[in-house]
């Protein structure tokens, strides 16, 4: 079920070091130490949690959390997401509906389609992305806080002529 | 505050992008998106709804700043009305603010800073601008501002379109389509009489029969 892009063309003895959990599904776990990633193909729909130490595309159909911390998660055109989705850089090019946590960048393609809330560092949205949903740029917000309302307290002490930055200001 | 309307011929046509040779964006040059950019400073934190989808150029723009984006994407759910028969006035106003509210889908507790209202208005009626603004009322607070642009003269009909930020002074706007909308016309005393929780603090009337303008929460 998942298939695996190698860089050379040489078909290498599969050892286990890296784990996909899916659901009720047995974890499949090969290794390669010139494996670019390991993939989803298109006929493929999970229902569970995925985990793992290396790349990951998907292509097929996947409901659940998606944890790729330390990697690189690529969602392609054909690929389906119902999912919250950590992983160090994300990338979309097909549908993703659940928040995002990108440790270094997340691009939506100009094929994307999204529905949820990103936090990264960087954002890219191409020209032609879809997307609904908040992006939070501020690195020092703390991962995926809404902005706070401020307190009763403080709206009353808000001068009339406020500069734009008070919600945020007051949450903080 | 008395709000200030200027009539301007100073506003130049929209130009052509260099280098854009495909689906015509243009720049649109604004007179009043600055009066709310220059207030704000790189190191401090702010909250932004866009009640459109998502632009590149948008997000490009706000992230020079400590910024929260968010993205409402309110044309792709229009039109909104009360569907539900035998129900009075006020009950039907309810029922348009709920289904804004879901549309908005905001966290509970989320208040915006500067919220965006490019050419939406042009496909509400009264009730319908009367209810976004109760649906947002709860995520205002005092130092809220709103920017946009709609269409007030009947007799011209300017192309639909999307827009996203290009600088401090100019947006980005493309022609698009947004088939089986019914479109509405808004003077701005209109405007300022159906969205409760806000003023116009200055309009500018625009060539294209458009107007510019930019919102304070009171």
């Amino acid at each position: 079920m998942f298939d695996k892009k190698t860089d050379d063309k040489q078909s290498k003895p599969a050892t286990s070091s890296s784990q996909v959990d899916r659901g009720d599904l047995a974890a499949t776990s090969v290794t390669s130490p010139a494996r670019a990633c390991a993939m989803i193909g298109s006929t493929i729909h999970i229902k569970g949690d995925i985990s793992g130490g290396e790349n990951l595309v998907i292509d097929g159909k996947v409901d659940g959390t998606i944890d790729l911390s330390s990697h690189e998660l690529s969602v392609g055109k054909s690929g389906t997401v119902k999912a919250d989705i950590t992983a160090k850089t994300v990338r979309i090019d097909g549908e993703v509906q659940g928040d995002i946590s990108g440790h270094e960048k997340v691009t939506v393609s100009k094929s994307g389609n999204v529905r949820g809330n990103i936090v990264a560092p960087r954002v890219t949205l191409e020209d032609g992305a879809k997307f609904k949903g908040s992006i939070d740029m501020d690195p020092g917000n703390g991962a995926v806080a809404a902005p706070k309302a401020p307190k009763a307290a403080e709206v009353k002490e808000l001068h009339k002529d406020n500069k734009p930055g008070e919600a945020a200001k007051s949450a903080s | 505050m008395i709000p200030v309307f200027r009539k301007t011929t100073a506003e130049p046509p929209p130009r052509q992008e260099s280098g854009d040779t495909g689906s015509a964006a243009t720049v649109q040059q604004s007179q009043l998106f600055a009066t709310l950019t220059e207030r704000l400073e790189p190191e401090q934190p702010l909250s932004v709804l866009d009640i459109g989808p998502g632009v590149a150029a948008t997000l490009e723009f706000f992230s020079a700043y400590r910024c929260r984006l968010q993205f409402a994407d309110l044309f792709d759910l229009l039109p909104m009305a009360a569907t539900e028969e035998g129900l009075t006035e006020e009950q039907k106003q309810q029922q348009l603010q709920q289904q804004f509210t879901e549309a908005l889908a905001l966290p509970a507790d989320a208040r915006f800073d500067l919220i965006l209202f490019w050419d939406l208005f042009n496909y509400l009626d009264s009730s319908a601008l009367a209810a976004l603004s109760q649906a947002l009322q709860p995520h205002l607070h005092k130092g809220s501002r709103g920017h946009g642009f709609v269409q007030r003269d009947r007799q011209k009909t300017p192309p639909d379109y999307g827009y996203g930020v290009r600088s401090e002074n100019s947006f980005t706007i493309k022609p698009c389509t947004r088939q089986g909308l019914q479109k509405h016309c808004h003077a701005q005393a209109s405007v300022e009489r159906q969205l409760q929780g806000f003023t116009i603090q200055r309009g500018v009337l625009m060539l294209d029969g458009r107007l510019e303008f930019v919102l304070h929460a009171c």
